[in-house]
């Protein structure tokens, strides 16, 4: 989508870097999200479900009744 | 939820997904007062729009044959629609609102802005002539143009939709509206496709496990990995497997499962790929060639391995595989494969549940919408 909108194929090496980029930041929302309280222990589709839960949710409430 | 039934009245698939949601998500609001006002989960669970449409065309005996398209509009709350297309004889609507409904929060996962959005039509590409592919896709963006662009609504392939798919879609789609926009993604290099977008969501399931086990200071590097599949995901994945240093020692397809002990290395990689993209043969040649075990219609769930890599359409982990896993010796899970209509889930041990990633998990759609173009 980005590569088109600006007429552009990117390099490789940078799609890697920004995928490998991409992937740290859900697997960290899926733990910050997703971790039971009291332990090191992470539910990663509960942290998951929330994370991207609330992203869609704060839009939402700020767009009002719509 | 009782109402959401009564509004949706048949649509399990639909149901089960908002189900899932809400019973993650609520306890996380319990607290929080607006998300509750402003009717917040009521709201996600209703989508934009649903588009049915017929869709018409002829076969190469002159045949009319009529299909049924679909896309839903989810929500853009925080980007223009996303989602797959998905060509297959069990597209109905409530898969349809189901998928709309997951693709929200995956594509929201990525932290990338895009909506959810999905599409497709109860139509088999298998055994369809070039030709016929070719009518029945130009006959479907007749009416899918109309709903999208490239700020209102990008789709993907999915099921049954691959660059063969992609390319008269994107064709009919140039032809209808005179302009050169990203308006699907998947498409061939030559006109406007992206590198990587085939090897992202294999490489995306292995970064996923490697960033599990780092956080508790351990590594893939050694381990027994376990693969199902022998696809563009599983490929990719074992080819990145093998990267950080770990070994795999199952592939699967249709026919039956492969135990290599050996490992699959880099050269009986090339020969897996080489096998299905120009003899179109199972797996059973591969044990042939180097000497593996070869089991028909086994699941590599059985094999003893350290770490677990669903890769195939078929061969989801149960919740009878997870325990077998977890006695075996797993300590973790990492799932790229492209969800069928029908799935089960499974629930894993609380010990394990630092490493366990149980199907219906962001991984799939986040890699494969995440080069997108």
């Amino acid at each position: 989508m980005s590569q088109n909108s600006a007429r552009i194929t990117w390099k490789e090496d940078e799609l890697q870097k920004l995928l490998r980029e991409i992937m740290s930041g859900i697997h960290e929302r899926c733990v910050e999200y997703g971790r039971l309280p009291g332990t090191n222990h992470v539910n990663y589709v509960k942290g998951a479900n929330i994370a991207g839960f609330i992203k869609v949710a704060d839009a939402m409430i700020a767009y009002g009744v719509v | 939820m009782e109402g959401l039934k009564r509004r949706n009245p048949g649509e399990i698939e639909f149901h089960q997904a908002v189900y899932e949601v809400a019973a993650n998500v609520f306890d996380f609001i319990a607290d929080k007062e607006k998300y509750h006002q402003m009717k917040i989960l009521q709201r996600i669970a209703e989508p934009d729009r649903v588009i049915s449409f017929r869709v018409c065309w002829e076969d190469d005996n002159g045949n009319i044959r009529v299909n049924r398209g679909y896309r839903v509009q989810n929500n853009n709350s925080i980007g223009p629609y996303k989602g797959g297309i998905r060509f297959h004889p069990s597209v109905n609507q409530s898969i349809m609102k189901f998928l709309a409904f997951e693709q929200t929060f995956k594509n929201s996962l990525t932290g990338l802005s895009m909506g959810g959005g999905k599409g497709g039509a109860d139509f088999n590409p298998r055994g369809k002539s070039d030709n016929e592919a070719m009518r029945f896709c130009q006959s479907f963006m007749n009416e899918l143009y109309r709903h999208g662009g490239e700020d209102i609504d990008v789709p993907a392939g999915d099921i049954g939709v691959g660059a063969r798919e992609i390319g008269y879609m994107f064709g009919q789609w140039k032809r209808l509206t005179s302009r050169f926009t990203g308006v699907l993604t998947g498409k061939g290099r030559e006109y406007g496709g992206s590198p990587i977008r085939t090897e992202a969501t294999g490489y995306g399931t292995v970064y996923v496990m490697q960033d599990m086990l780092e956080r508790v200071g351990n590594s893939v590097e050694g381990k027994t990995c376990l693969v199902s599949g022998s696809g563009n995901v599983a490929t990719y994945a074992v080819e990145k497997i093998n990267q950080l240093g770990g070994k795999v020692v199952t592939l699967s397809d249709s026919s039956g499962l492969v135990h290599d002990k050996h490992g699959v290395d880099a050269d009986r990689l090339a020969f897996v790929i080489d096998l299905r993209a120009k003899r179109r043969s199972g797996l059973e040649e591969y044990a042939k060639e180097y000497n593996a075990e070869f089991h028909p219609n086994a699941r590599p769930w059985l094999v003893p391995g350290e770490l677990a890599f669903p890769c195939a359409t078929q061969n989801e982990v149960s919740e009878a595989d997870a325990k077998m896993l977890i006695a075996n010796g797993c300590i973790g899970v990492s799932e790229g494969r492209i969800c069928p209509p029908s799935r089960t889930e499974f629930i894993c041990s609380p010990t394990q549940e630092s490493f366990l990633r149980p199907a219906r998990q962001p991984m799939p759609a986040v890699s494969r919408c995440l080069v997108w173009k």
